[in-house]
């Protein structure tokens, strides 16, 4: 009984620790989507735009936020890995033009960052 | 409920909100633009080379999803049924006055699709409005002992009051919220796609409209 209590509180502690990611997307510049998804961690990430000829998926974004005074600040790695699970869902081969907020306080948390991207394919 | 308006109105309100209190220094990135639709053109004698690409996964592609919060409409569905909860401290026998408090809120978890969210929220309001019953009993029993000509139940307030400010900013802050899938993705056109089959062979798939 003791040994789950500690268990629960473990968790509970672990939880509050990682930062909360709360996703976002954009459809409005997509033209096409994928059949198949892509595994979030293979995907390229672009700060500019690609020559290559693409096919856009959606522009997603993401806010990543510190979940108690106790938690872990929010940083870009956060946010880019929101930003890859979101894309590997669509099926992205890449994430291009991405960009990030100035962190800082928000109405919900006291660091906070806001990034996006536009998830594309290659044709 | 869901609509663009109402979420873009939402934004608005706590843009605004953050404006008032001025200590929010966390800002959005710039804009992206518009989607590109030139590419130059490549000599065909001596292509670039091609991006790399991660490999597709054998799982089909899902429309992205959104966190929202929809903590205005709890807060609104609150602000209307308070007045009648406070009303019902002195009128107990009137049991309808509690019931917008009880329910409405549960009913919007319950719309945005979040039964379990619903079922907790209620679990917390039927403590609120056992605790503000308490609460009105409690002052009663204060009143009738006081000698004094004015009566200010100044303790049973402040649990009354600790009761529903505890739910509220519960409900609002950590229940309202749901993830959703955009449905727009569906009526986008699907790209061709080259994957491997379970068995290591190359599979093309086309889609279209017709």
């Amino acid at each position: 009984m003791r040994g789950a209590g500690t268990l629960v509180l473990a968790g509970l502690w672990l939880a509050s620790c990682t930062p909360e990611v709360n996703l976002g997307a954009d459809l409005s510049q997509a033209n096409a989507r994928a059949q198949f998804q892509t595994a979030p961690g293979a995907i390229l990430v672009y700060p500019g735009d690609v020559d290559q000829p693409y096919d856009v998926l959606g522009d997603v974004e993401v806010i990543v936020r510190q979940r108690s005074a106790f938690g872990v600040e929010p940083n870009t790695g956060h946010a880019l890995r929101g930003l890859r699970v979101q894309a590997g869902r669509l099926g992205a081969h890449a994430i291009i033009m991405v960009s990030f907020g100035q962190p800082g306080a928000s109405l919900w948390s006291y660091h906070e960052l806001r990034g996006h991207g536009r998830a594309i394919r290659f044709r | 409920m869901r609509s663009a308006s109402a979420s873009r109105a939402a934004a608005a309100l706590l843009a605004a909100a953050c404006a008032v209190a001025s200590a929010c220094g966390a800002t959005s990135p710039p804009p992206l633009p518009p989607r590109r639709v030139a590419f130059a053109a490549q000599d065909p004698a001596h292509p670039a080379p091609p991006a790399p690409r991660p490999p597709d996964i054998a799982r089909a592609a899902e429309p992205p999803i959104v966190h929202e919060r929809y903590f205005g409409w709890i807060l609104a569905a609150d602000l209307v049924s308070l007045a009648p909860l406070v009303r019902w401290m002195g009128r107990p026998e009137d049991i309808y006055l509690a019931a917008p408090s009880l329910l409405l809120p549960p009913v919007i978890h319950t719309l945005y699709g979040e039964p379990g969210n619903a079922a907790l929220s209620l679990t917390l309001r039927a403590a609120m409005v056992g605790a503000v019953y308490l609460a009105g009993r409690s002052a009663e029993e204060e009143c009738e002992d006081s000698e004094s000509y004015i009566c200010i139940p100044v303790g049973s307030f402040l649990l009354a009051d600790a009761a529903i400010v505890l739910v509220v900013v519960t409900d609002a802050v950590f229940l309202a919220r749901t993830t959703r899938e955009l449905d727009a993705w569906h009526r986008l056109p699907v790209v061709p796609s080259v994957s491997l089959t379970p068995d290591g062979r190359p599979a093309l798939t086309l889609g279209g409209h017709f």
